[in-house]
């Protein structure tokens, strides 16, 4: 190599071994190149390229306590210190599954695994300066935003035949969607997929399908590709978009969770999975994906105090819906919570929340006394506040609820209904406490989730019925509508069709939960009656 | 150094442990194997980086200690291309494989492999050399692909007696790579072993052959239309030694 082509670049060296950071920093020098720094953490690099511009990253991928190398490229590119000509290599000794999907997944320019040998690392050096070398007129109007010029060069190169012709094709199917010229992304995708099937050009056509509005055409390509190839994951990150924009939640669910399956270090997607599954009311999924969110996101940006808190929150509702299992995951919420109360980096507000929580955790698990001590505590410190805000309103409903203080919880919650009436977004974070939601967009979200259900139901199509409702049913447990329809449903299945145990068990058990809060002022509580009534005569019955 | 070995193989395995965590509490023993071989082959790993560094600051004095350093050179490069090829086979079980299909320049993906084999080939005096159109590109796992070459380079050159050559052509559009030597050839049993790999008609995971069932695997991933990749075991070539070819649609 020639020595003088390298002696302006500047190199980072990033290794928690010091062995191995002094090999490297050896076989730099020896290839020509005299500015290199190195560091032993992630932290430390992300500090030195704040300050510092490096054209050339050698990144290990363990990194110790830390982050790791793909967290480091995450954070990197999230801050933009990476500029397109910028060259990131990760190395590991790593061949496992996640590790080499996670290495595929965040894309860096090369991945190798060691042992790492001074030949090795020159031949590809070598090659990912030639490119830039080749590729730097496009970067440098990229850095400048200049698209359509970077088009142009790419356009000039492919007819000039250039080795980098997959690599520009590539790009400019990319810089073809972002500037809207639909029909050109189509027909560069389309010529790559008559050679071979490539799946970034599958996923591209899949691309052009959403960006004209035919996302359902998108959803059934994309799922096509994810079954000829499971671990294509920009597949599943571009069904997520088409998914969310059809509004089919449960899909988009699902969909996020075959993904993390396959490459569970991506933080981002475990976390859109996280806050997924909750909207949706799977707070198990939810809770698992919280904990592993923040279990392998030590010091990332992940790694957030929110995170943390909806953890908590996850396994709280998961109580609604499961105690059992829920119990076995609440040891891990409250150890979390506990780290949370001796960091010195966390507000007062967060705090709060954090006592608010822990205490619910305490009395879901059947420990009263301790938990009304937190509450007690929390309460005495809030006394001296001036305005506390809606959230931590909530959480000490939840507390109370958590204890079976339902009067006291009913009595605050009408309370603060009152203070909020023309606080549409104050009242639906209220409506997750209630029987019956009282923002518009609350009664919105359920006249539509409901809607499915009552047709079927209407056409006599029980089964049906009931199939919907349970999924509305889980998504709210705490809305008493909900569960008297899915009970209405499994009575005009039991009508019809004749009894059977099953669905005459699953009634009573609703109506043993409904029992705990519904109260005779309720809208519902007629309803509520008359149902019960056909159970007991249909049960009745000979 | 040596104290920070068992804390970095620890956090490696506890990665691999995560990968793994069986659905059921019960553990199997080939996810215990699999992870321990995860373990060795790391270990391994570092090991040969310690050893390059030595050959590299204290350079063989006479001929029995260059011979002494090709051994342990030789014996370390095995063991870690078999753990290596445990650990593909394992996840190919296990339908867990990532496959990740893309154009590659043939002479870039040789010349990684001979520069990972750079210090072997020298130590052993053997001179390795390629024939490759440097503008020749082709759909493949990189990474399997260069595992599978890998291997037979670390098999050819305790074989040859001073020559390997590497060599790759496009025929009826079918991708052929060669690795021939200069040593007494592949035996029968070896060259029947490898038809048999080709045909699936019997699954050999018998110690000599277990390159050989690796490399027809990572072959037969390789698909265009109804075609599949294979493998093939000769006598004879240029060099007039052992031919390995990988056939890649």
């Amino acid at each position: 190599m020639s020595p003088t082509l390298h002696e302006k670049l500047h190199v980072l060296i990033i290794d928690d071994f010091n062995s191995f950071r002094m090999t490297l920093n050896k076989i730099m020098h020896e290839l020509g190149f005299s500015l290199v720094d190195s560091v032993a953490s992630g932290e430390e690099a992300l500090n030195r390229c704040q300050k510092n511009h490096y054209d050339l990253i050698l990144c290990d991928y363990n990194l110790g306590r830390g982050k790791n190398g793909q967290q480091v490229l995450e954070e990197l590119r999230s801050k933009q210190l990476l500029k397109p000509q910028d060259i990131f290599i990760l190395l590991s000794a790593e061949t496992s599954r996640n590790v080499v999907m996670s290495a595929y997944d965040c894309e860096p320019d090369a991945y190798l695994t060691k042992p790492i040998t001074t030949k090795v690392i020159e031949q590809r050096l070598k090659r990912l300066l030639n490119k830039r070398k080749e590729m730097l007129d496009v970067y440098s109007s990229l850095i400048k935003n200049e698209k359509l010029t970077a088009i142009e060069l790419l356009e000039k190169k492919l007819t000039e035949n250039s080795r980098y012709n997959m690599e520009c094709q590539k790009l400019l199917a990319e810089l073809y969607l972002e500037t809207d010229k639909l029909d050109a992304a189509e027909s560069i995708c389309r010529s790559v997929l008559e050679v071979r099937a490539l799946d970034w050009a599958q996923v591209g056509l899949a691309k052009v399908k959403i960006a004209k509005g035919e996302h359902k055409k998108a959803v059934e390509w994309l799922n096509d590709i994810i079954t000829a190839n499971p671990s294509c994951m920009k597949a599943y990150d571009v069904l997520s978009i088409a998914l969310e924009a059809l509004d089919e939640s449960e899909e988009l669910q699902k969909n996020l969770q075959k993904a993390v399956e396959i490459s569970p270090m991506s933080l981002g997607r475990q976390l859109s999975l996280a806050h997924k599954a909750m909207e949706n009311g799977d707070a198990e999924v939810a809770s698992q994906a919280y904990r592993k969110t923040i279990k392998y996101g030590v010091n990332s940006r992940h790694n957030s105090v929110e995170n943390k808190l909806d953890f908590a929150r996850a396994v709280a509702k998961f109580y609604d819906n499961d105690a059992t299992k829920a119990g076995e995951i609440a040891q891990e919420a409250m150890k979390i919570l506990g780290s949370l109360e001796s960091d010195n980096n966390v507000d007062q507000e967060a705090i709060i929340k954090t006592q608010l929580l822990n205490s619910q955790l305490l009395g879901l698990q059947g420990e009263s006394k301790k938990s009304q001590e937190i509450l007690d505590a929390t309460t005495d410190l809030l006394s001296d506040q001036d305005f506390i805000s809606i959230d931590i309103e909530i959480e000490i409903v939840n507390t109370m609820i958590a204890n079976s203080k339902h009067d006291l919880a009913h009595r605050k919650t009408q309370e603060l209904i009152q203070r909020y009436k023309n606080n549409e977004s104050a009242l639906e974070k209220i409506d997750s406490l209630l029987s019956e939601p009282i923002s518009e967009k609350g009664k919105k979200m359920l006249a539509k989730a409901n809607r499915k259900g009552i047709d079927a139901y209407k056409a006599k199509k029980y089964e049906e019925a009931i199939d919907f409702f349970s999924r509305v049913e889980k998504r709210y447990p705490r809305y008493l509508g909900v569960k008297l329809n899915l009970v209405q449903a499994l009575l005009g299945k039991i009508r019809d069709l004749g009894k059977d145990e099953e669905s005459i068990n699953r009634c009573k058990e609703i109506f043993n939960i409904m029992k705990r809060y519904v109260k005779a002022e309720s809208p519902q509580f007629n309803r509520y009656r008359q149902l019960q009534d056909m159970l007991n005569t249909l049960t009745n019955q000979k | 150094m040596s104290s920070e070995f068992p804390s970095n193989s620890y956090i490696e395995r506890q990665d691999l442990i995560n990968e793994l965590e069986p659905e059921d509490e019960g553990l199997d023993f080939s996810f215990v194997l699999a992870s321990s071989v995860h373990d060795m082959k790391n270990s391994l790993g570092m090991l040969l980086t310690s050893l390059e560094e030595v050959i590299g600051h204290a350079a063989p004095q006479d001929e029995v200690q260059k011979n002494h350093f090709s051994i342990l050179q030789y014996e370390a490069s095995r063991i870690n291309s078999e753990l290596i090829q445990l650990l593909t086979i394992y996840r190919l079980q296990q339908k867990n494989l990532p496959f990740h299909l893309d154009e590659n320049y043939i002479s870039e993906t040789f010349e990684d492999q001979v520069a990972r084999n750079d210090v072997l080939f020298r130590t052993k005096n053997i001179e390795l050399t390629m024939d490759c159109d440097d503008d020749l590109a082709w759909f493949y796992d990189n990474e399997l692909v260069g595992n599978v070459i890998h291997n037979i380079l670390i098999n050819a050159a305790r074989y040859a007696k001073s020559k390997v050559h590497l060599s790759a052509i496009v025929k009826d559009n079918i991708l052929v790579i060669n690795v021939e030597d200069d040593g007494g050839g592949f035996p029968d049993f070896m060259i029947d072993a490898a038809v048999a790999e080709n045909k699936n008609t019997k699954s050999s995971t018998d110690s000599t052959q277990l390159g050989l069932f690796f490399a027809a695997k990572i072959a037969h991933f390789h698909r265009q239309g109804e075609r599949k990749g294979r493998i093939e075991l000769s006598n004879g070539g240029s060099l007039q030694g052992g031919v390995f070819s990988i056939y890649l649609p």
